[in-house]
């Protein structure tokens, strides 16, 4: 009996694993892809040895489907991808809008900044399309695009002397999409799905953000009662809504909280820069919703339950 | 156990293993062929969804076997696993029994001639 060397590509995707656990089942992974890709081309092989570093790095991580962090990763995707739809609708809504839209197209790269804003939307909605669908390997792979073109506007506004913003504005122009785009490719692709349940919270999700964008949006051309400092702070407040509601459902309530934790971060940061009582007042609400949160999570781990088979 | 509806990837692995223990590569085969090519699991993600029925009772490792000198598992639904299985079944039938209850009914309605009694 003769023992076979692992393909190069699987040599490289099993260093992802933690030591021990590649020790103990690195021989089946190996005769699992092996098996499964005889037949496949390289870019078969290639998104088979991908799905299986990312096997990898979620057993490092801790957010495999058996681990509660990989299980609300998994609650939070679809609603992440329907945040960003939200924000997408509202993007287009502003790029559309005569006499809203403040950036030069005469220039090389103010006008590759606005066919990049005009393109990022459409990738976040054809994800949400994918996602309601349940066709998630689609949805997966629109969000690398959407996600890298969101990160190409930093440059953009840079090189079209268009940026007016703060530091902390342009780590948020970074933080933000990364953190979106990490929250859908970081979910554990055996959790996710699409039933009836989810798909109700998926419409309401997008429903939410987009009327909360849009708010954003009518303030511009009429002031409402409270200004930004209260169309910010919404975010902070129904962030926290979903971390102090997760009683019921709380997988459900905890991936709502990560999918609108970029937009209540951007939007909290923007008031805390500079400081105003809103921002304090927000990131107060933020800080003492996660600590009621973590001390329930405790207490329940603290008790036997059985797991979901979802 | 939770009465929220399985994800289809949990779905079909459990049906797949609901006649007879496979091997990885062969669950891999099997959901394919349940969802008629709808569904190609990946290594991965199968991976992920074993250590996790593993993890919750739901499947067992029936034996370990080494073929072409490769060592692999086989794998069989656990008991609990089985019941998980039957209340979805149960639960699908309920769907689909309605499903098909309800188009009849609307069939029924739409080929009814237009001023007969009911």
């Amino acid at each position: 009996m003769t023992e076979q060397r692992p393909p190069r590509a699987l040599r490289w995707a099993v260093r992802f694993h933690p030591a021990a656990y590649r020790a103990e089942h690195e021989a089946e992974l190996t005769a699992i892809y092996t098996e499964a890709t005889q037949d496949a081309g390289p870019l078969g092989r290639l998104r088979e040895a991908l799905d299986v570093a990312g096997h990898g790095l979620r057993r490092r991580t801790g957010l495999g489907s058996d681990r509660t962090a990989g299980q609300v990763l998994a609650h939070a995707a679809p609603l992440t991808v329907a945040a960003a739809a939200g924000g997408s609708v509202a993007s287009l809504l502003w790029l559309y809008t005569p006499g809203v839209r403040g950036l030069p197209s005469s220039s090389f790269p103010g006008a590759l900044l606005l066919a990049d804003q005009g393109l990022v939307p459409l990738f976040w909605l054809a994800a949400l399309t994918a996602v309601w669908t349940g066709r998630w390997g689609v949805a997966r792979t629109l969000v690398v695009p959407a996600t890298l073109l969101r990160l190409a506007d930093l440059p953009l506004l840079l090189l079209a002397h268009s940026f007016h913003d703060t530091y902390a504005g342009a780590a948020l122009n970074l933080i933000v999409p990364l953190l979106t785009g990490a929250v859908v490719l970081a979910a554990p692709g055996d959790l996710l799905g699409s039933s009836r349940p989810q798909r109700t919270a998926i419409a309401g999700t997008t429903a939410l953000t987009t009327v909360l964008w849009v708010a954003e949006l009518v303030g511009v051309y009429h002031p409402l009662v409270g200004g930004p400092p209260l169309t910010h702070a919404l975010w902070a407040g129904i962030l926290a809504a979903a971390l102090l509601f997760s009683r019921r459902d709380r997988l459900t309530a905890a991936g709502l909280a990560v999918a609108l934790l970029p937009g209540a971060l951007k939007m909290t940061v923007s008031l805390l820069y500079p400081v105003s009582p809103a921002g304090v007042g927000a990131l107060l609400v933020i800080l003492l919703s996660g600590a009621v949160s973590v001390v329930r999570a405790r207490r329940r781990r603290a008790q036997v339950t059985p797991p979901s088979a979802a | 156990m939770s009465d929220r509806p399985l994800q289809e990837p949990t779905l079909l692995l459990l049906t797949a293993l609901a006649d007879e223990p496979r091997h990885g590569y062969g669950l891999i085969q099997e959901i394919d062929a349940i969802s008629r090519g709808r569904v190609r699991m990946r290594t991965g993600t199968l991976y992920g969804a074993l250590d996790r029925l593993l993890q919750q009772g739901l499947i067992r490792v029936e034996r370990e076997e080494v073929v072409d000198g490769r060592a692999r598992k086989v794998y069989a639904l656990a008991e609990p696993g089985r019941s998980v299985l039957a209340a979805e079944t149960e639960r699908l039938r309920t769907v689909v029994a309605e499903a098909e209850r309800r188009m009849a009914a609307r069939r029924a309605t739409a080929t009814r001639p237009k001023g007969a009694l009911a």
